[in-house]
C-alpha cells in the first residue's frame, strides 16, 4: 500500500486547475491585443492614407505651380513666339533668376530643336526624345516629364512641358520648366512620418524621384520590375502591403498626381507595420507578465492553502493509516487543521482507531482467558486421565484377579465333589449324591457367572473399532452360529433386510447373538419358532432393528429389569442362563449412542429394539436379502 | 538314565496340583509327574541347580505350567526355558486360570506350545488334562537330544 500511485499527485492538479482557471485570461489578453492590432491597422491605414495625401498634395504643388508658371508665360506671345534668340536667352535668364527652384527654362522647335533656354546660351540641342515634349506634341497639354539629368544643366531635374499653340491649335513651340529635383525631396521630407515611415515619389518608369529618408541613396535609381513599383504603377489599389525599398514590410498608401487625365507622378506613403504595433505588443507583453504573476501568485497561493488545509492534513491521515495497517493502533491524527471534512475524516479515523485499539485489547484479553480456560481444562483432562487410566488398570487388576483367582477355588470344589463321589463310590447313598451333585452344580453355575461378568465388563472397556457395518450380514453370521441350538426344532427365520451402520462389528455381531439366542431359547416351546429380525418405525436421527420371537414373552411391568445384569424373569429351571445377555446388549448399543427397550407379553412372544444413530455416514440404505 | 522323562508339572496350588494328578491318574500318567511347587523351583529343576544340582534325570517331555505362582511367575519360567538353547526344544503348556487375553497374547509370544485354561467342571478338566497327556507325553515326537543329559 506504500506504491506510489500512478495518478497524478495533488500538486499536480492543483497547477493544471489554476493553469486551466488563468486560459481564459490569456485567450483574453491575445484576443485583445489581436484586436489592438486590427485598430492600429486601421489606424495605419488612415494615417497613412492621410500622409500620403498630404505628402501628394505637397507634390502636386510643384506641378500646380510650374503649370501656372508656364500657362502664364504661354500667354506672352512675345517671349515664347520670339525669332530673336538673345532676346529669348535673357529673359528665359532673368527669369531663372527670380525663380531659384528651377534649374532651367527654355523653348523647343516642334522638330525637337532647343530655341533658347535661360541656362546655357548658343547652345544648339535636339531635345525630341525627352518624354515631356513627346507627350506635348501629342496631347497638346501640359506634361510632366520623367526623371531625367539634365543635359544643358547636368543636374537631376523634372522637366514639364507645355504646348505654344498657334491661333488654328497647332503646336508652334513646346515650353519647358525643369524642376530642381531634391526639391521634391525636401518637401516630402517636410511630412511628419512616424518611426520607420518612408515616402518615395516615382514617375511612370517607375524611377524614384524623391525619397526621405535616405534621399541621396534611392533619387534616380529605377525601381522597374521592383515589387512594390509594379503594384504602385499598376493603379488597381491605393493601398497594399509589401516590403519596401530597404526591404522592410510596410503598409503602402498611394496618391497618383495628375498631369491631366493620367497620372505623372505616384506618391507613396509606406509605413512599417510592426512599428505600430509595437504599442500592442508592448501591451501584450506588459498584459502576459501581468497575467503570468497573477497565475503564479494564485498557484502559491492556491498551493499554500491546499498544504496548509489540504495536503498536510491528507497526508497525515495517510500516515496513520499506514501505522495503523502496520498494526500500530495506538496512532491518532491529533486534531488536524483543516477543511471541516478532512477534521471530521481524522476525528472519525480516531475514534476508529480507539475502537479497534479497545477490541483489540479485548481480545487479547479474551485470547488470554481463553488460553488460561484451554491450559486449565487440559491440566484437568490431564488429572482425570490419569485418574481414569489408574481406575482402569484397578478394574484390569480386579477382572485379572476374579479371572485367575475366583475361579480357582470353584474348580476345586467341583474338583473334590467329583474325587469324593468316586472316592466313596457304592457306599454313598442317593441323597449323599444329591448333595455333592449340587455343591458341583453351584460351583459350575458360578464358574459361568463369571465369566459371563467378564466379558460383561470387558464390554464396556475394550476399545471400539468403527466401520462400515452390514447388519444384515452380522444377523446372518449370528444365525449361522446358533443353527446348532436350533437342531432339532422347527424354526421359521424371517429377514426383513438391514441396513449397514458405523459400527463395532464384534459388538454388533455380539448384540444379535445375544438377542437371536435369546429369542431361540425362549421360543423352544413353540413350534414353529418365529424369529423376525427387521428395521422399526423410529426417530429422524436413528435406525432402529427389532429382534421379534413368538415365544414365552414377558410381563411389562418388569420390562425395565430386562436389561439389568442378572436380572432374569424367569426362573433358572424354565430357563438356563445367567442374565448377563441383555446387559451386554445395552452395554454395546449405549457405547454406540443408541438405546434399547423391549416389549412382550406373557405368553405371546417379545420384541427387543436397539437404535443406532442415523449419522449421514453411519446409516446406509437397507441391504435387502 | 532314563530316557522316558514324563511330564514336569510347575504348580503353587497343592489342590491344583491334586486335581491334576488325579485327572493324569485316571489316565495313568501320573506316574511320569514330576511336581514344582513354583516358577524358581521349576527353573532349578530344570537348569539343574541349587536342590537339584545333583539331578541325573533327563529333561521332561512336555512342561505344563501354571501362570499365576509367587516368586517366578509362569511367564518368566517360560522366557527363561525360550532363552536357553537345550531347554527351548521342550515343549511348554500354559495350563492356567486366566483367560485374559494379554495373557494368551504374551505366552504364545513367548514360543508357548498351547495354552489351555483351566475348567471349573473337573470332568471338563479330566478330558482335558488326559488330552494334553496323551498328545504332549505320548503322541508327540521330539527331537533325540531332549531325552539325553547335558
Amino acid at each position: 500500500m506504500t506504491a506510489p500511485s500512478r495518478s497524478p499527485k495533488f500538486r499536480t492538479r492543483l497547477i493544471i486547475l489554476v493553469l486551466l482557471l488563468v486560459t481564459p485570461a490569456f485567450g483574453l489578453v491575445f484576443y485583445g491585443n489581436l484586436e489592438q492590432r486590427r485598430i492600429e491597422k486601421a489606424k495605419v491605414r488612415q494615417g497613412a492614407t492621410a500622409l500620403s495625401e498630404l505628402a501628394g498634395a505637397n507634390q502636386a504643388t510643384f506641378v500646380k505651380n510650374t503649370r501656372q508658371l508656364l500657362t502664364t508665360l504661354a500667354q506672352f506671345p512675345f517671349l515664347v513666339l520670339a525669332t530673336n534668340r538673345p532676346f529669348c536667352e535673357v529673359h528665359f535668364s532673368n527669369l531663372l533668376k527670380l525663380s531659384p527652384d528651377y534649374v532651367n527654362f527654355g523653348l523647343i522647335e516642334t522638330d525637337g530643336t532647343l530655341f533658347c533656354n535661360g541656362a546655357e546660351t548658343n547652345v544648339s540641342e535636339n531635345l525630341n526624345d525627352r518624354s515631356y515634349f513627346q507627350r506635348v506634341i501629342q496631347t497638346k497639354r501640359f506634361s510632366i516629364g520623367d526623371f531625367q539629368v539634365g543635359r544643358l544643366t547636368a543636374e537631376p531635374e523634372l522637366s514639364f512641358g507645355y504646348p505654344v499653340l498657334d491661333e488654328k491649335g497647332g503646336v508652334k513651340r513646346v515650353l519647358f520648366a525643369s524642376l530642381k529635383l531634391s526639391l521634391l525631396s525636401e518637401a516630402v521630407a517636410d511630412v511628419r512620418l512616424p518611426a520607420h515611415g518612408a515616402v518615395t515619389v516615382i514617375d511612370r518608369n517607375g524611377t524614384v524621384l524623391a525619397q526621405h529618408p535616405e534621399s541621396e541613396k534611392w533619387v534616380g535609381k529605377s525601381l522597374a520590375g521592383t515589387g512594390v513599383a509594379e503594384r504602385i504603377l499598376a493603379r488597381r489599389e491605393d493601398m497594399f502591403e509589401a516590403p519596401g525599398l530597404d526591404g522592410v514590410p510596410r503598409l503602402h498608401a498611394v496618391t497618383p498626381i495628375k498631369e491631366g487625365d493620367s497620372p505623372g507622378l505616384f506618391v507613396s506613403v509606406g509605413i512599417p507595420l510592426e512599428v505600430s504595433f509595437a504599442h500592442a505588443n508592448q501591451a501584450l507583453v506588459r498584459n502576459l507578465v501581468v497575467l503570468g504573476l497573477v497565475a503564479a501568485a494564485v498557484l502559491a497561493g492556491a498551493r499554500f492553502y491546499a498544504e496548509q488545509f489540504f495536503l498536510r492534513p491528507v497526508n497525515a491521515l495517510v500516515a496513520a493509516t499506514h501505522r495503523l495497517a502496520e498494526g500500530d493502533l495506538s496512532v491518532r491524527t491529533g486534531r488536524i487543521r483543516g477543511a471541516a471534512e478532512l477534521a471530521h475524516l481524522a476525528r472519525a479515523f480516531d475514534e476508529m482507531a480507539e475502537r479497534l485499539q479497545k477490541r483489540q485489547t479485548e481480545i487479547a484479553q479474551a485470547h488470554e482467558q481463553i488460553s488460561r480456560l484451554n491450559e486449565d481444562l487440559e491440566r484437568r483432562v490431564r488429572e482425570r486421565t490419569v485418574q481414569l487410566e489408574a481406575a482402569n488398570q484397578e478394574l484390569e487388576a480386579f477382572s485379572y484377579s476374579v479371572s485367575h483367582d475366583l475361579r480357582a477355588p470353584l474348580r476345586h470344589i467341583d474338583g473334590f465333589s467329583d474325587l469324593l463321589t468316586k472316592h466313596l463310590g457304592g457306599s454313598l447313598d442317593d441323597k449323599g449324591k444329591r448333595f455333592l451333585k449340587t455343591i458341583s452344580d453351584s460351583a459350575k453355575r458360578m464358574g459361568r457367572l463369571i465369566d459371563d461378568l467378564l466379558v460383561f465388563s470387558r464390554m464396556g472397556r475394550s476399545e471400539m473399532r468403527h466401520a462400515v457395518v452390514d447388519l444384515e450380514r452380522l444377523a446372518q453370521e449370528a444365525r449361522t452360529e446358533l443353527q446348532t441350538q436350533a437342531e432339532g426344532r422347527e424354526v421359521v427365520w424371517k429377514n426383513g433386510g438391514l441396513p449397514s451402520a458405523q459400527a463395532d462389528a464384534a459388538m454388533l455381531r455380539q448384540v444379535f447373538i445375544n438377542l437371536l439366542s435369546n429369542a431361540l431359547k425362549y421360543s423352544r416351546d413353540r413350534n414353529p419358532a418365529i424369529i423376525e429380525t427387521g428395521v422399526a418405525k423410529g426417530g429422524p436421527d436413528e435406525v432402529v432393528i427389532f429382534v421379534r420371537d413368538n415365544g414365552a414373552g414377558f410381563d411389562m411391568r418388569y420390562a425395565d429389569k430386562l436389561f439389568g445384569v442378572f436380572q432374569r424373569l424367569h426362573r433358572a429351571e424354565e430357563f438356563e442362563g445367567t442374565g448377563i445377555g441383555l446387559a451386554n446388549v445395552r452395554r454395546i448399543i449405549l457405547r454406540h449412542g443408541g438405546r434399547t427397550w423391549a416389549e412382550g407379553k406373557v405368553g405371546e412372544g417379545a420384541t427387543f429394539f436397539f437404535s443406532l444413530p442415523a449419522t449421514a455416514p453411519s446409516v446406509m440404505e437397507p441391504t435387502r436379502s | 538314565m532314563n530316557p522316558l522323562q514324563g511330564i514336569l508339572l510347575v504348580e503353587d496350588s497343592d489342590h491344583d496340583i491334586e486335581l491334576t494328578l488325579a485327572a493324569l491318574d485316571e489316565h495313568k500318567l501320573a506316574n511320569e509327574v514330576t511336581v514344582a511347587r513354583d516358577g524358581a523351583e521349576a527353573l532349578d529343576y530344570l537348569f539343574r541347580r541349587g536342590a537339584f544340582a545333583e539331578r541325573t534325570s533327563g529333561q521332561p517331555l512336555v512342561v505344563l505350567l501354571d501362570l499365576k505362582m509367587p516368586k517366578v511367575d509362569g511367564l518368566e519360567v517360560l522366557r527363561q526355558m525360550k532363552a536357553d538353547s537345550e531347554l527351548k526344544k521342550i515343549p511348554v503348556v500354559m495350563l492356567t486360570s486366566s483367560r485374559e487375553e494379554a495373557d494368551i497374547v504374551r505366552s504364545y509370544e513367548l514360543g508357548v506350545s498351547a495354552y489351555v485354561v483351566k475348567p471349573v467342571d473337573f470332568q471338563d478338566f479330566v478330558e482335558s488334562v488326559k488330552c494334553l497327556g496323551c498328545f504332549w507325553a505320548l503322541i508327540n515326537q521330539q527331537p533325540e537330544t531332549n531325552r539325553s543329559n547335558p
